[in-house]
Formats: structure tokens, sequence, C-alpha cells
């Protein structure tokens, strides 16, 4: 084991030059496991559990044609070439190529780079040992070797190799194998691209396990989890949109989802060959971060409300032409793998363009989320910058990626807005349904007033017809009966049985009047029945004679109070011009119903006197026969005489419907 | 009954305010053969003081006393004086007022303007258990026991304590409403003018338990009585 002369001559001078150049560059978790590094120089046998930390190696490169699959075995002697020693990480820089070397795609010009790292002797330990690598990069093959055998090689493809992927690779696999003195690392890339590989550990697993898992967790799982979360929600406001399809928001929202599923299918696959072509994997993920800008783009118009009409072409117009100028189609064009640097110069291009005109426009209209979006995808710009320079190895290699943290802060920036967005239209529901009880309740409550306030004057109009139908009745009736009675008893001319007459005739007008009042529910009989009950004690003293032939009738249904006054005071006019005038013995009364012409109901009181003349009496008669037709016209109904010598036969007819009367 | 044995006489109370109509009564009943005035009261407080007195026939009551309403009277004379035909004069007979007294326990009713021979026919008719009735009381009686037909399902309820009319009251009560009198009632129904009478009084009856069954069952929903 004494083959291995450059890492004796580090002295101790060199060690500490390093150490300064790391200092400047590196982080304190590097600069602590170079002191750990320190530490294991100085002192070889160092306790087992203290993992070693290589920010040092020795690089030799070997161009070539083509490439070409690892050894199963090497040794670092058998490679000739100058060893340079390098410090860890450590970025290979494309190469310019000679004009005058053809390089096809068949047989690309390559080169394998060689790292050499020394181990120092290790006691055994009981545990295995691990060597953990943070970050490699190639557009080609890493092989790992320990003393000259072949421990871990990546096996995909040369482009999507899991470059994102940290390695952790166990060392002592065989009962009492020593660990490896000298770790091979063989990197193979096409001339033209970078690489490299980040500072190495070597240790037992209880000691350095938690590094990687701590960088698994947070470089690899942590994308591919959030965008997987991500995309659930987008699933959800898709659906939201399918049935609001109004809500275009809802789709955008979608959309971003699912762009950035796409692009963060970068962070965490690549260990397993891809089930579709390298071209295709890299037209989708390095193209969705297009799609995605694009659709940041009409998210924020949507925010602010003031699409910018240049931009939209513009943006639309840039990616769409990018989609379809690197649709892996096309032989000639090289694919969008090897152009995504430049694509990438073109994206954050746009994107600051779209995050700055929509900050601007969202300031205007002052819109929060607007705003907070827009700052955040300047922001993020900043991050693209980053891996855009870590991609080029301008920048220490071992970091990470910053997109994928980026796209989860937006994640959940854009998750906040759909939420205050969804939370905002349930309270707005719930106001409208408030105001909307508040407003029934308030048209209810003035429904119920005018109800009533129409009720009071429907009252008031009942109580005024009905005292305007009593007063024309006392002033026709009572009032006159009485006031020439009044002139009558004045001038000595009527004896105490005449006046008793006259009083009777007033208290019988009375009778009526207030039975009048009592509704008699449609029912005609009830009214003869009421006037059969009035007049009856007066015919009888007279000594006439009543037949009651009445038959049952239809109800009239337009038989309020004032139409049955009408009826008793045409009816009793009969009765009376019959005791006075006639000398009649019988009196006969008959109803009956007629459906000749109209339906009518006939009332009929036939007597037995001498009878008159009809037209005498309608022309200079008394006020009786007239005010009987009067009162016929009043109610719609028609009165009529046939008169001989043997006797009279009064008639009315009454229309059974109310829309017949109304006609008249 | 214990009808004072001295005679056949129909003893007359009076509790009325109107002094003619007292007078024409007074004169009316002197020309009776067969009636006595027992007492004239012109008050309410009156009125129910003669109640302490022996128990007369008839009792006739005006609602509009001076010092109150004769319907406390009727109630009064219903319970004192159970055997007593109680009788309201009013002038125009309007169901309003013998309605309620009806219900308070009177059986008949007496128009003010009626002949003295007409009078004392009905005070007679009264006493032998006949009562009068109009169209108007007849159609309202009707109805008042149409409604509690809808409102309890089953034809009859012993145990409301609410008695119904029976169809014969119900022919009677149909026949008043179209006009008839109660002598062509009688032929009709082919039984005596005195029989179509009593089921009058029968029914008036039933009006008076049903009221009172009615405010009873008020003051029980309304928690006044307890069982």
């Amino acid at each position: 084991m004494t083959d291995y002369p450059a890492s004796q001559s580090l002295d101790k001078s060199n060690f500490y030059k390093t150490h300064a150049t790391l200092w400047e560059r590196n982080s304190l978790r590097d600069y602590l496991g170079l002191l750990v590094l320190g530490a294991t120089l100085w002192h070889p046998q160092v306790q087992a559990s203290e993992p070693l930390h290589f920010a040092f190696a020795e690089i030799l490169s070997i161009e070539g044609r083509g490439y070409s699959p690892p050894p199963y075995t090497i040794n670092a002697g058998d490679l000739h070439g100058e060893w340079q020693p390098v410090a860890l990480p450590h970025a290979l820089l494309p190469q310019r190529i000679d004009a005058a070397l053809h390089d096809d795609s068949s047989s690309p010009l390559t080169v394998v780079t060689w790292y050499r790292l020394q181990v120092p002797k290790l006691a055994p330990a009981a545990e295995p040992r691990y060597l953990y690598i943070p970050r490699w990069k190639t557009d080609g093959q890493i092989a790992v070797y320990g003393d000259s055998r072949l421990l871990y090689q990546s096996h995909a493809s040369m482009e999507w190799n899991g470059w994102n992927l940290p390695l952790w690779i166990a060392l002592d696999e065989t009962a009492g194998a020593l660990t490896p003195r000298v770790i091979l690392l063989r990197v193979e890339r096409p001339r033209k691209s970078g690489g490299g590989i980040s500072s190495v550990w070597l240790g037992e697993e209880n000691s350095l396990v938690w590094r990687y898992r701590v960088r698994d967790v947070l470089q690899v799982q942590l994308p591919f989890m959030s965008s997987a979360a991500f995309l659930a929600l987008g699933l959800f406001a898709l659906f939201v949109w399918l049935r609001q399809r109004d809500q275009s928001l809802y789709l955008l929202f979608f959309c971003v989802s699912l762009t950035s599923y796409l692009r963060s299918m970068h962070f965490y696959m690549g260990a397993e060959r891809l089930p579709i072509s390298d071209d295709w994997f890299s037209w989708l993920t390095v193209n969705s971060l297009f799609w995605m800008i694009a659709t940041v783009h009409f998210f924020l118009n949507y925010l602010h409300r003031r699409p910018p009409v240049w931009l939209n072409r513009t943006v639309s117009g840039v990616t769409v032409v990018i989609s379809i100028a690197t649709l892996p189609l096309f032989e000639a064009l090289p694919n969008i793998y090897i152009l995504s640097a430049l694509a990438y110069v073109v994206l954050l291009t746009m994107g600051t363009a779209v995050a700055t005109v929509g900050l601007r426009k969202s300031l205007q209209v002052r819109s929060r989320d607007g705003i907070f979006l827009a700052s955040w995808g300047l922001l993020g710009m900043l991050f693209g910058l980053y891996d855009w320079l870590l991609q080029n190895n301008y920048v220490n290699i071992e970091g990470s990626y910053l997109g994928s943290y980026s796209n989860i802060i937006a994640f959940l920036i854009f998750t906040y807005i759909m939420f205050r967005r969804y939370v905002g239209a349930i309270e707005d529901v719930k106001q409208v349904n408030a105001s909307l009880a508040m407003r029934l309740q308030a048209r209810e409550a003035e429904l119920t007033q005018s109800h009533e306030r129409l009720r009071e004057i429907e009252h008031r109009q009942t109580l005024s017809q009905e005292r305007q139908r009593l007063m024309q009745d006392m002033h026709d009736g009572l009032g006159s009966s009485l006031t020439s009675a009044l002139r009558v008893v004045e001038h000595g001319r009527m004896d105490e049985g005449e006046v008793a007459q006259v009083l009777k005739g007033c208290i019988d007008d009375l009778k009526l009047a207030i039975d009048s009042m009592e509704p008699v529910e449609a029912d005609l009989l009830l009214l003869l029945a009421t006037l059969r009950f009035r007049l009856g004690p007066r015919l009888e003293s007279t000594g006439i004679a009543l037949s009651w032939e009445v038959k049952n009738i239809p109800a009239l249904d337009w038989l309020d109070p004032k139409n049955a006054l009408h009826i008793l005071r045409i009816l009793q006019e009969a009765f009376t011009n019959i005791i006075k005038h006639t000398q009649a013995t019988v009196i006969r009364v008959a109803t009956h119903a007629t459906h000749e012409n109209n339906d009518f109901v006939v009332v009929t009181i036939t007597d037995n006197g001498r009878g008159f003349s009809v037209e005498d009496a309608l022309t200079c008669g008394g006020k009786g026969l007239s005010n009987q037709l009067r009162r016929a016209v009043a109610i719609g109904a028609e009165v009529g005489w046939e008169s001989n010598g043997h006797g009279t036969c009064f008639t009315l007819r009454l229309p059974i419907s109310h829309t017949k009367l109304n006609e008249k | 009954m214990q009808r004072v044995s001295n005679s056949s006489q129909i003893r007359v109370a009076l509790v009325e305010d109107d002094v003619h109509f007292q007078n024409a009564l007074i004169e009316a009943i002197g020309a009776a053969p067969d009636m006595t005035l027992q007492s004239v009261a012109g008050t309410r407080a009156l009125g129910l003081q003669a109640l302490d007195q022996i128990q007369a026939d008839v009792l006739l009551v005006d609602l509009g006393l001076p010092d109150g309403s004769g319907i406390d009277v009727i109630r009064a004379a219903h319970t004192k004086w159970p055997g007593c035909n109680i009788m309201v004069s009013t002038t125009f007979g309007d169901e309003l007022h013998v309605m309620q007294s009806l219900e308070a326990g009177a059986s008949g009713y007496l128009l003010k303007d009626s002949a003295p021979e007409r009078m004392v026919f009905e005070i007679r008719s009264l006493y032998s258990g006949g009562s009068p009735i109009s169209p108007l009381i007849a159609r309202q009686i009707l109805m008042r026991f149409r409604q509690d037909d809808k409102s309890a399902a089953a034809p009859l309820e012993p145990a409301s304590g609410k008695p119904a009319l029976s169809a014969r009251e119900q022919e009677v009560l149909e026949y008043i409403t179209k006009g008839f009198t109660s002598d062509e009632i009688a032929v009709m129904m082919s039984v005596s003018r005195h029989t179509v009478l009593t089921y009058v009084r029968r029914i008036y009856a039933k009006l008076e338990v049903n009221s009172k069954a009615e405010a009873i069952f008020e003051a029980r929903t309304q928690g006044l009585l307890n069982d």
C-alpha cells in the first residue's frame, strides 16, 4: 500500500493554502468537514466513528471517442498520465472543441476523468462503512471503484442518469473485508459539456447517514412530495372548474400545478431508465418551465385584471415557438438538453418580464395576491439564475438546485390565493344568504303590513257601504213613513188605530233591516222565511191565509246584506200592496228555478184579490211599484205583474250567478 | 214539578225596566184568567233578589237593565229556579240577543211589540213546554252543531259532554229555515204542533249544555280549571 505518493506528499503548508481557498467559497459545513479531514490527516489512526471528509483528490483525464463501459477492475497504476491534485468539490468545465475534430452523435468526442482518493488506514469496524457523494454531475456515466474493484455505476441513460440523487454506496460488503485504501471515481462525459463531483464522505453509518438522509429529503423527496401534493390540489381545482366554467382561475391553478409537477421530475427521476426517451423527457421537463411561466402570467392577469396585450402575445409566442422548435422530431436540430443552457437564458428573461409587469400592475390595482405572487416570481428568477449558474458549473457544484424550493413556496402562495378565493366565495354565499333572508323578512313584513292596511281599508269600505245602505233604507222607508205619519197626526186626520198601523209598519221595516244584517249565506229561502216570520203576525191579524209553497232552489252567491235587504223590501212591498189594496183572502208564495234563456230563481206571490191595472199603477200610482222596479234594477233582477179581476201574480226573477248580475 | 197547589195558575215573574212594557204585560196578564203576576223587578239587583222568593213558572227578563245585563239574572234563575221557564223580552228578536239568552238558559223569547193576546199566548206556550224559534236562530243553531260535528270525528262524543242534534230535531230546524210554521211542520212530520215546539225546547236545552261544555273546555284549555 505504498503506491500513493500523492497522499504522502500533501504537506502542511499545501493543506492550509487549500484550506484558505475553500474557506473563501464554502459553507460552514464544509469548513467543519475540512477540520475533520485535517484531523484525520494528522492522526491517521482516527476513531472509527468519525467520518472522513475528502476535500482533495487527484484527477487524470483521458480523451476519447464514444462512450465506453467502465472496466470491472482497474488499478490506478494502470492509468497513464499525470495525476493533478484538485480541491473538492471540483467542476469540470466544457472543453472548446477544435473545429478540425468531427463530432458526430454516433461517436461523440468524450473524455473520461478519473478522481483518486487516498483513504488512510482505518481500523476494522464492527459496522460496514459507506461512501457518500452528495452531488455529482456528468452527461455521461459515473463509476466508483474501491481498491480497483467496481462498486457502483450509474446505469440509466447518459443524460438522465440521476445526477440530482446523492450517492450512498456500501463499501464493506463481504466478510472480513477491509476498507479500501484507494477510491477511484470514473466520470465519463462529452467533451463539450461540463461535469464534476462534490466533496466525498466516508464513514460508518451511524455517524454519516444523517447527512445523506437530510440531503436526500431536501434534494429529492421534498420536491417529489410537494409537486405531487400540488398536483392533487390542482386536480381538485380542475374539478371545481369543470363544474364552474366561468371560474378560469381554477383551471389556471390546475395548469400551474401540472407544469410544476412536470418540471419537478427533473429533481427526482433518473436513477432508473426512463419510460420515455431522453429526448422527450428533456423536451417535457425543460418546456414545462416555459408553460409554467406562461400560466403564471395569465394567472397574474387574472389577479390584477389588467392584461398587457403585448406581453400576452410575447409570452404565448415565445412559449409556442420554443415548444415546437425543440420537439425531438427534427433530427437536424440539436435536442433541448443540449440547448437547455440557452433556453434557460430565454426563460429567465421572459420570467423576469412576466414577474416585473405583473408586480407593477398588481401594485397599480393594489391586488395583494398579485403583489405577493409577482414578488415571489422575481425572487424565483434569482433562484433560477442560481440554478443556471449551478447547471453550468459557475458556482460550487455541491449546492442544491433551488428551483424545487422556489416551486414549493410558489405552491404555498398559489394555495393560499386559492384558499382565500374559496373561503371568500363561501363567505360571500353566506352573506348573500343572510341578506337574502333579511330582505325576505323585510318583504314579508312589508307584505303583512300592506295586507293589514288593505284589510283595514276594506273594512272601512264595508262599514261605510253598510252605513250608506242603512242610511238610504232609513231615509226611504222608516224616515219617510214616520215624517208623513207625523204630518197627518199634526193635522189631526189620523185616529189611534191608523197611527198604530203606521208605527207597526215602521217596526216591521226596522226588523227587516236588522234581519238583513245577519248573514243568510246565499240562502234565498232563509230570506223568505225571515220575511214570513216578520210579516206573518200582521197577515194573520188581517185574516189573510198564507200558502207557503217554496221549493229548494240553487244558492245565490251574490246575496250580500245589501242585496238581501233589496229583496226583502221588494217582497215586503208586494205583501203591503196586497194587504192594502186587493182585499185578497189567500196569498200563495212559491219559488222555483228556471233554465230558460238564463238560469234564474223565480219567486211568485199570487193573491186572489180584485187585481189592478199595472199600467195605471206604474204611471200614476204611488211609489210602491216604482220602488220595486228601482230595487230590482239595482240587484240585476226583474219584477213583473199579471193582474186581472181574479187576482194578481207578482214575479221576481233573480239571476243565479253573479256574472249575469254584472252584465246587466 | 212542585207547582203551587192553590190553583192551576201560571205564575209569572217579570224583570223589566221599561214602564210601558211593564204596564202592557201587567194588563195582558191581568186579563188572562190562567195567569198571575208574582213579582215585578225594574233592575238587575232587584231581579236577582226576586229569585229568593218562591219559584215562578215563567220568568220574563229584559237584557238591557239599568244596572247590568239581564243575562246574569237568566243564569242565576237557571240554577235557583230549575223548573222555571225563562223567557227573554226583546224588541227585535235578533240573533245576537236571543242566542246568548238561550245559551244562558232561557228557553224562549217574547217580542215587545207583540199584541197582548200574542204575549199571553207565548207565555202559555212556553209554560206548556213549547219554544218559539225564528228562521235565523234555527239557521244559527244548525251551524253551531254542524261545526261541532266537523271538529269531532265521532258522531256522538260523550267524553266532551256535548250533546248532538237528533235527526228529527235537525229536520225541524231545516223546515224552520225554509219558512214553514210549526203547524205546517207538524203536518209534514206527522206529529202534533206541540211536539214540534217541544223539539225546539229540547234543541235549546242542548244548546245551553253545549255552550256550557264549550265554556268548560275553553277554561280547561286555558288552564283555568284542572280536570
